[in-house]
């Protein structure tokens, strides 16, 4: 197996064009049809009936709970193949055990005949409490991570990661808004994984192009796109695996936890990450460091690096192409003149870096 | 090459497994969060009486009124209840109960203060014991006494007898006559230096309606002192008589202690320390009493144990098949450092349930979460071992041996590993002190798993690769290094 040779830096505009679209429609979807937020965040309570008549009806039982006082009643039958053998009810918050409650409680287990009832109540102000501390430690955490991150690899570097983990949590959200999945703790858990993921990954490629930037100038890598674009080829295959390796364990979660009555936690949070995982995927290699590149072009001795680059890939075709044209950088044919003494040579080279 | 300590490294990390899997194999089981079990969970948010503000003690106050709840939760026979205190907020878990009405009920009752007289007291092997409430029923079982009725009561379990024969915790019983004064005419109460032998009392301050029935019933009181009859009254907090203190001499009869202020004296003849206890606890007692806090759920979860057998079943089968999935990619990817990437991923999978099992013992419970976390931690513990294999190959590409390869390649694998851990690691600690609920149990697991992650790396892959390049088992093939004729070929043509 050889390192590939694909050009991630130079088609940035492409790359782009489809992250924008994707968010665009994410925060469009987001404004117009907004999230599906479960009791947790808005309050109320959600019961779930379990082994009930096989010919129950989600009318009968929103019947039942709003006779016995219920005002904003939402009925939801489970099934398991063509049989009906669960019911999850919600409605707004009532106080447990008080009057109305156990009234509704009663009328939505007598018309279904279920065998056991479990029950959740989320009072109204809890929510809000929930969903503040959820964004304070989001907060807290982004500041550690920058200020980690630049103080390890580089500050161009963090912003690039915080940019590409945004991406990732627009994008999963916005899957989320359009599909219209229901967001419960589970779901924010899982976002928060994905967070952790993403700047994982980003990690990562940059790790890679701080440890080839002693190399900077050398064949293949005569500019900083160039530098970045061979160092993604080299974790390349490290992150289509990590993220396969990752979304075995999700998707089995996925699948097993479809088949199960009511362990909608099991549900959420693996629909979470496998959506949000695989936009990670896409966004460690085609965000995090075409951007960084981007970014770094900034810095005016490197746009210098470029500019004397380009000018010298004018007079001769043959060496270094600009990266936005094939062959991509970092290629064997690119990486004039590869043999296997070349590349013993590149082992001693090990010395030079030391120097 | 010297190899001595990467064998001792390698020996120590398998007889850890070993000890892990006999631990686990002697029937050791983590402990089941509600969740997975079933049972009650909530959430109870304290809520001041209407038009209350937050006295300067809440804290105190909160605390206090937990051990109420806790008195009256313990007398529920309930295995393991756990009541704890995270903020202002109250946690409370209780496996195995369905009952939600009946909790609602003893955990959301307001704890009622109220000052009886003492008609008789009832030590426990006297003739009457037998009557009057059964001290070892639930709170909800016994017997109440309304204000206006006389009865026997139970004292505080603080400082009862135990029975001999069966263990049980008898207090001395009390009868009492009805409520004279309630818990709202008590302004304050505080513990104050006392003089001579009795270090410390509780000063009590009483409003003007209550200081009135105060003196009144004193002076009766210090009549009937006087006469030699029984002259105390009952502190009664939550149905229980938390102290019963007399009138002292200097009280004359028919006047009683007027201006509404009061000294009870606490736990004469013991030492300093227990007497400063003893006054702060009553101190503690009446002012919870002054300022009957209710707890209102804020969330309420009951968990059918059928749903939490079914989630753990579920969670364990995902795990297991995304365990095995994994196991065949990275065998079929990466050969022989693929063999040794699986055997990672279920080393760790070993630990982390020997671990968690472990920390059942300090009272830590698996949630749903925390199995959702351990399974998005095996694509972790899969990352490292791919980062290291795929730097293996890059250094076999320049053209070095296996052995010298992989040596070279963990060197930068570790590094990487270790950037990206420690970010995992940073966004656990952060959720953990930062969230509420599951979400903590999540960011626990999440954080262990990156330690974990980091030690098996170090200290099982590590030595196993070398090992396995020294004796010629990895070979420049079977690590997925391209053919060096290939390079040849690429260079011909450039």
């Amino acid at each position: 197996m050889r390192t590939p040779t694909l050009d991630f830096v130079g088609l940035s505009r492409r790359w782009l064009m489809i992250s924008g679209t994707l968010i665009a429609i994410s925060v469009l979807a987001l404004g117009v049809r907004g999230l599906d937020l479960s009791i947790d965040f808005v309050g109320g309570n959600s019961y779930q009936l379990i082994d009930v008549r096989e010919d129950l009806t989600s009318s009968e039982l929103r019947d039942a709970a709003q006779d016995a006082g219920a005002e904003d009643v939402v009925a939801q039958l489970q099934t398991d193949g063509e049989i009906t053998t669960g019911a999850v009810v919600r409605t707004e918050s009532l106080e447990p055990a008080s009057d109305t409650e156990v009234a509704v409680r009663t009328a939505i287990e007598e018309v279904s005949g279920a065998q056991e009832t479990g029950f959740d109540f989320v009072g109204p102000v809890w929510g809000e409490r929930i969903t503040r501390q959820a964004i304070e430690a989001l907060i807290v955490f982004l500041i550690v991570v920058v200020l980690y991150i630049t103080f390890r690899l580089e500050f161009r570097m963090a912003v690039a990661s915080i940019v590409a983990l945004v991406h990732d949590i627009l994008i999963t959200v916005g899957i989320y808004a359009l599909v219209g999945f229901n967001v419960s703790p589970a779901t924010v858990i899982a976002l928060l994984t994905i967070l952790g993921y993403s700047l994982y990954d980003s990690v990562i490629v940059f790790d890679r192009v701080k440890e080839n930037a002693i190399n900077l100038g050398d064949p293949g890598l005569r500019t900083y796109p160039e530098l970045v674009n061979a160092s993604m080829n080299q974790v390349v295959y490290r992150s289509i695996n990590t993220s396969i390796t990752s979304l075995l364990p999700v998707g089995a979660l996925l699948l097993i936890g479809a088949q199960v009555l009511g362990a909608t936690t099991l549900q959420d949070l693996a629909l979470a990450l496998f959506v949000g995982m695989a936009v990670g995927v896409y966004s460690s290699l085609f965000v995090a460091g075409p951007l960084f590149a981007a970014v770094k072009l900034r810095d005016p001795a490197e746009r210098k690096r470029l500019e004397k680059v380009l000018a010298k890939g004018d007079e001769s075709e043959e060496e270094a192409p600009p990266a936005a044209e094939a062959p991509a950088p970092g290629s064997p044919e690119a990486r004039a003149p590869i043999t296997t003494e070349y590349v013993r040579g590149q082992g001693k080279g090990g010395k030079r870096r030391k120097r | 090459m010297n190899n001595r300590p990467i064998i001792v490294s390698l020996t120590v990390m398998l007889l850890i497994a070993v000890s892990a899997g006999v631990y686990l194999g002697l029937g050791a089981r983590p402990n089941l969060g509600l969740d997975l079990q079933g049972g009650i969970s909530a959430v109870y948010t304290p809520q001041l009486p209407e038009g209350q503000e937050e006295p300067e003690d809440f804290d105190e106050i909160i605390d206090e009124t937990i051990a109420i709840i806790r008195e009256r939760v313990d007398s529920l026979g309930v295995a393991e209840p756990e009541i704890a205190r995270s903020g202002d907020d109250v946690m409370v878990q209780l496996p195995g109960i369905a009952d939600a009405d009946r909790v609602q009920e003893i955990i959301g009752t307001t704890a009622q203060l109220s000052f009886r007289r003492v008609i008789e007291e009832i030590p426990p092997g006297s003739q009457r014991y037998d009557e009057g409430p059964d001290c070892a029923a639930p709170v909800d079982e016994r017997e109440e006494l309304a204000d206006d009725e006389e009865g026997i009561l139970c004292g505080s379990s603080d400082d009862a007898l135990v029975d001999p024969d069966t263990g049980e915790e008898q207090p001395s019983k009390f009868e009492v006559g009805p409520a004279e004064l309630t818990g709202e005419h008590v302004d304050d109460a505080f513990v104050q230096i006392g003089q001579g032998q009795q270090a410390f009392n509780v000063g009590l301050d009483l409003d003007n309606e209550g200081g009135e029935v105060f003196a009144d019933i004193t002076a009766d009181l210090a009549c009937l002192r006087d006469q030699g009859r029984e002259a105390r009254f009952a502190i009664v907090l939550d149905g229980l008589v938390e102290s019963a203190p007399g009138v002292n001499p200097g009280v004359a009869c028919g006047v009683g202690i007027t201006g509404g202020s009061a000294t009870i004296t606490t736990g004469s003849g013991l030492d300093r320390e227990t007497q400063e206890e003893e006054a702060s606890d009553l101190a503690l007692v009446l002012r919870t009493g002054a300022l009957p806090i209710s707890l209102e759920a804020s969330t309420f979860q009951n968990v059918s144990p059928t749903l939490g057998a079914e989630s753990l079943r579920s969670g364990i089968l995902a795990g297991l098949i995304g365990l095995l999935l994994v196991a065949g990619w990275l065998i079929w990817f990466y050969r022989w450092v693929g063999v040794v990437a699986v055997a990672e991923v279920s080393m760790y999978g070993l630990l982390v349930i020997a671990g968690i099992a472990a920390m059942g013992h300090v009272g830590f419970a698996l949630t749903l979460a925390g199995v959702a976390g351990i399974i998005v931690s095996i694509g972790i513990t899969g990352d490292s071992a791919i980062i290291y294999a795929e730097r293996i190959r890059d250094e076999v590409n320049l053209g070095k041996t296996v052995r010298t390869a992989v040596r070279r390649a963990h060197h930068s694998a570790w590094r990487t590993n270790l950037t990206g851990n420690t970010v995992t690691i940073a966004a656990a600690t952060i959720l953990y002190f930062l969230a509420v609920g599951p979400v903590r149990g999540f960011a626990l697991m999440l954080g262990v798993s990156s330690v974990l992650d980091l030690i098996i790396m170090y200290f099982f892959a590590r030595p196993t690769v070398y090992l396995l390049a020294d004796r010629g088992i990895l070979t420049r093939k079977n690590v997925g290094a391209s053919d060096p004729t290939a390079a040849v070929t690429a260079g011909a043509r450039a």
